[in-house]
């Protein structure tokens, strides 16, 4: 089973706290048997688009406001689409999500995994 | 009785950046109608004082995610002119085939994923997606072709670091070339049936009386060169800008409203058009034979004065933007990529044809080439007077009587044609109808 791991943040503050989870993932996860993992770090969720297809399963890893610091969240589509600023200056992680669905490149197995952390920054 | 119906978009989609719209219509008649642009001001000709020449085009790029290359090209030539700096052939072409990649992605994104599901009858992308997987994919395919040319040269294609005063800081390899030359050449007979499709769109025969302003170039079609040029005769140095178009605050929008001077006294100013519309209807004939063929068979008569036509201009850019990236791209070695620059004291301009419009810069500079004072006019601030005007006339040719959500829609149809960059002009949607 080919698996996708993401980061999504940015190189400032907090904000980079799933590209750093995902680099420790790389270098320290343990193989685990029938599952092939590749990890990816990403800028911008409109990446996403061009990345997910072909795998079985897909992982999200996002900083998330509003959460205590260090914490982790399971969440749904839907929550995360309630999640996102309503903003336009790109495709947030949600709509990415969804456009890729809509055309029938995102896998059935999605996980989207909140890290808390301490500010909006 | 009196009948006043109060509409207001609280926060405008498919645009870039935020603002509302206010519109008040009573007893059949607009009273009031401001595009409010509330992102907040952005301060960035401010950043700049006091920072050194080299640092101008990494702090100008953030301005934009969307149209970064524009900010550096602009502000590099305004530098350069100042330092008498000249970087060169090698930089020149470079430069066009960079803002190529600007424009391909700026353009695909705003027709496929912003523009087009309102031609289409669609809330947004994702429900046009489900009944038009094709057109969105290719819609895609042009916005990464057009990113992989900005990480090319810029090393990643938002807020690119590659640029400096000069030139660039590093020539691509020509194995990557090579490679983008031969995407160049299969996604051109894409952007061609583009152009065919949106086309034969059903649009609003909807003529308006409006001033086209755009750069001139006697031997292409602009980028990063040339004259200012209007539809009503006006042909200026861009060091002549501020005599012709100034810009004043309306206390609705954080962005400033830019209005044209057609005299150059001051008085009666008058709102304009710039961007691929106003580009197209001053520079048809600058575009390469193949573009203008494609553009005749299509059978929309340039110049246009329907606002709807600006997203079939925005495609028949992109087909030129492709055809300019091959030829490019076919004569591309690799060259020292930059010029010496010795900084000195003056006042320098800019001004380059940003995806959305003419980006103008004027800079003023000490003896070391540090930053005394920025001004910066972006496309969308631009404009913004054309935008509330263009409503006006709009909504009432469309019905103000009509239910609030069709004018709601209706209003954001209009505003969308103009791919406003509200985060760039604020220095935008929400829609507040009053009746």
């Amino acid at each position: 089973m080919r698996l996708l791991v993401i980061g999504i943040g940015s190189p400032f503050g907090e904000d980079r706290v799933a590209w750093d989870v995902v680099d420790q993932l790389r270098e320290g996860m343990p193989e685990v048997a029938g599952y092939e993992l590749e990890f990816q770090n990403l800028a911008h969720p409109s990446q996403l688009l061009e990345l997910v297809k072909g795998y079985d399963g897909v992982i999200i890893l996002d900083a998330l406001i509003d959460a205590e610091s260090g914490t982790l969240h399971r969440l749904t589509l839907d929550e995360l689409k309630a999640s996102e600023r309503a903003s336009s200056h790109q495709l947030g992680v949600a709509e990415a999500l969804a456009l890729a669905r809509a055309l029938d490149d995102l896998p059935e197995w999605v996980e989207i995994i909140g890290i808390g952390i301490k500010t909006g920054n | 009785m009196a009948r006043k119906i109060d509409l207001n978009i609280p926060l405008l989609t498919r645009v870039e950046g935020e603002g509302a719209l206010d519109l008040s219509i009573r007893d059949g008649e607009i009273e009031n109608l401001a595009l409010r642009i509330f992102e907040p001001p952005r301060l960035f000709e401010k950043f700049l004082e006091g920072r050194g020449y080299e640092e101008v085009p990494d702090i100008v790029a953030r301005i934009c995610g969307i149209c970064p290359v524009a900010y550096q090209m602009s502000a590099s030539h305004a530098l350069e002119s100042i330092f008498g700096c000249a970087p060169g052939p090698w930089v020149r072409a470079m430069r066009r085939l960079f803002y190529c990649g600007e424009w391909l992605e700026s353009h695909a994104l705003h027709i496929h994923l912003l523009a087009l599901p309102d031609f289409l009858g669609f809330d947004g992308a994702v429900e046009m997606a489900e009944k038009y997987p094709e057109e969105v994919r290719r819609g895609m395919r042009i916005q990464g072709f057009g990113n992989a040319l900005l990480r090319a040269f810029g090393a990643r294609s938002v807020h690119p670091v590659g640029v400096k005063v000069g030139g660039f800081y590093k020539a691509p390899e020509k194995a990557l070339m090579d490679g983008l030359l031969e995407q160049a050449r299969e996604l051109l007979p894409q952007a061609e049936a583009l152009c065919r499709e949106l086309a034969k769109l059903e649009l609003p025969d909807d003529h308006q009386d409006f001033v086209s302003v755009a750069m001139r170039h006697e031997e292409e079609y602009p980028y990063n060169e040339g004259r200012l040029v209007s539809s009503d005769g006006l042909d200026i140095a861009i060091d002549e800008y501020e005599q012709f178009f100034a810009e004043h605050h309306c206390e609705h929008s954080t962005a400033l409203h830019s209005l044209y001077y057609p005299s150059g006294d001051g008085r009666e100013g008058k709102p304009y058009l710039v961007g691929p519309l106003a580009r197209l209807n001053l520079n048809r004939d600058k575009l390469p034979e193949a573009t203008q063929a494609l553009l005749s068979e299509c059978g929309i008569a340039f110049p246009s004065d329907n606002m709807f036509h600006s997203a079939f201009a925005r495609a028949i850019e992109i087909h030129f933007a492709l055809i300019e990236a091959i030829t490019l791209l076919e004569n591309y070695d690799i060259a020292e990529p930059s010029a010496e620059v010795s900084p000195s004291a003056g006042v320098g301009y800019g001004c380059s044809e940003a995806p959305r419009g003419i980006l103008w810069h004027r800079y003023e500079t000490d003896d070391e080439g540090r930053i005394l004072s920025a001004r910066i006019v972006p496309p969308t601030s631009q404009n913004q007077a054309r935008i509330e005007e263009d409503l006006a006339a709009s909504l009432r040719a469309f019905g103000l009587e009509r239910e609030p959500e069709a004018i709601k829609l209706h209003a954001e149809t209009v505003i969308r044609n103009y791919d406003p960059c509200i985060s760039c002009a604020t220095h935008f949607l929400q829609l507040n109808i009053e009746r």
